[in-house]
């Protein structure tokens, strides 16, 4: 292409913008809702249900079983297709299918030794879960609500529902192995944690909420709507993801270790309870 | 209820989850772990195999090391047998030498005694021999100079 033509090119490209710019600033806008409304819509999710079945629910619900049907679907193909062409030289799908499962297998075993089979496959589907659904918010997905309206699809844990369903249910997984493995000691040690389930969905549900604030924020006000939210959305989702699988994880695992922990008369290992205070600090 | 929390949703979310971890579970978690568990066994067969044969291969080292050793010992021992035997024949060998040796020279010594006797007896016959004859010539041909004959006759025969 020519030079002149290039220039040409690169002047009308750049009055357009301007122009668009200058255009979408002057020209009002529809009546938006408050900022304050935004917020407590962002929270509680109040006005925005989504129709599923004959319900009236959150888009979190939605969100969360879109999320486990698309990971479920990538599951049967892994398993046809990947698992059974496994070579002793893995490829890279193959390396990262091992190390995700060795990562929380590995973090199984040395939080809880004596029985781990089952925290392995518990933490490793909660940390896919929440790590994907986190994920999932970046591809704004919408639903029609049964108000006729858009809403982008929320992570699944932003919505209070999900983030207590899956601290409520992470605690009666430790109760249950608790009883099971540990007999009356071990319920007893998951037992005086009754705060562990209300703190972990809450953590959980603050954590990705803020997340989720600041970005509705950012895209609120025009001014701020220009690269930034390309930066903050992305990198604060995947702080998020990464940081929330991570302490979801270690802490099921560490407290599921405490309850199912082989009691020996006289001694009391204080290096595990050590270390669930630790990381709740 | 306050902060929008509905017990149907949070069971609903429940649901969601526990159809999740039964999927993840039966199709990845287990049978990737399987794997890695199975490749892990296998290699730590192949590690254990490969010690134990170290092993024997250390304790094979070992036993022929020692063995090396004793036969070391052995042939240090025989070699220094031997040569103590054989410093013991070269003595023997050159006592008997140095004996034979002295015979032959007492021998050569006692012939060339002989030999000296036998010549010098010998000598004095001839001489008496000579001087009997010039005696002899002398007496029959009553020369002057029986004498000087003589002395030419014995000279002569000292020459021969």
């Amino acid at each position: 292409m020519p030079k002149k033509k290039k220039i040409v090119s690169a002047v009308i490209l750049a009055a357009l913008v301007i122009l668009l710019l200058v255009g979408s600033i002057l020209v009002p806008g529809r009546e938006k809702e408050p900022i304050k409304e935004a917020m407590r819509d962002g929270v509680l999710h109040e006005s925005a249900k989504v129709a599923f079945f004959g319900l009236e629910v959150n888009p979190g619900l939605i969100s969360a079983f879109t999320v486990s049907g698309i990971i479920i679907v990538l599951c049967i193909i892994i398993r046809i297709f990947v698992i059974p062409r496994f070579t002793e030289i893995p490829g890279k799908l193959q390396l990262l299918l091992e190390q995700a499962v060795k990562l929380f297998s590995g973090l199984a075993s040395s939080n809880s030794p004596h029985r781990n089979g089952l925290l392995g496959a518990y933490i490793f589907a909660a940390g896919v879960y929440i790590f994907i659904s986190t994920i999932f918010e970046l591809l704004g997905i919408q639903a029609v609500t049964v108000s006729g309206a858009s809403v982008s699809l929320p992570a699944p844990l932003a919505d209070i529902n999900g983030a207590i369903a899956m601290g409520f249910m992470s605690y009666g997984f430790i109760l249950v192995s608790g009883i099971i493995h540990g007999k009356a000691h071990g319920a007893i040690n998951a037992l005086k944690d009754f705060s562990l389930p209300i703190s972990m969905s809450f953590r959980l549900f603050g954590a990705l909420l803020s997340g989720a604030l600041v970005t509705d924020l950012v895209y609120h006000y025009l001014p701020l709507s220009f690269v930034l939210p390309s930066v903050v959305g992305v990198l604060f989702t995947l702080l998020h993801a990464i940081i929330q699988t991570y302490v979801l994880t270690m802490l099921v695992s560490v407290f599921y270790g405490e309850s199912t922990e082989r009691h020996e008369k006289g001694k009391r290992s204080k290096s595990s309870k050590t270390s669930g205070k630790e990381v709740i600090a | 209820m306050p902060l929008n929390i509905d017990f149907q949703q949070i069971l609903l979310h429940m649901l969601n989850f526990v159809i999740l971890f039964g999927a993840l579970w039966f199709l990845l978690y287990k049978p990737v772990k399987k794997y890695i568990d199975a490749r892990e066994e296998e290699y730590k067969k192949a590690s254990d195999e490969a010690k134990r044969k170290r092993d024997e291969a250390d304790a094979a080292m070992a036993s022929l090391d020692e063995e090396l050793s004793k036969k070391r010992d052995a042939a240090n021992a025989e070699r220094t047998a031997l040569a103590h035997e054989a410093q013991e024949a070269y003595n023997k060998r050159v006592a008997e030498a140095e004996a034979e040796a002295r015979t032959i020279i007492e021998h050569a010594r006692s012939e060339t005694e002989a030999i000296r006797r036998k010549a010098v007896s010998d000598s004095r016959e001839d001489i008496l021999a000579v001087t009997i004859k010039s005696v002899e010539n002398a007496a029959m041909s009553g020369d002057e100079d029986v004498f000087e004959t003589f002395l030419e006759a014995v000279e002569s025969e000292g020459k021969k």
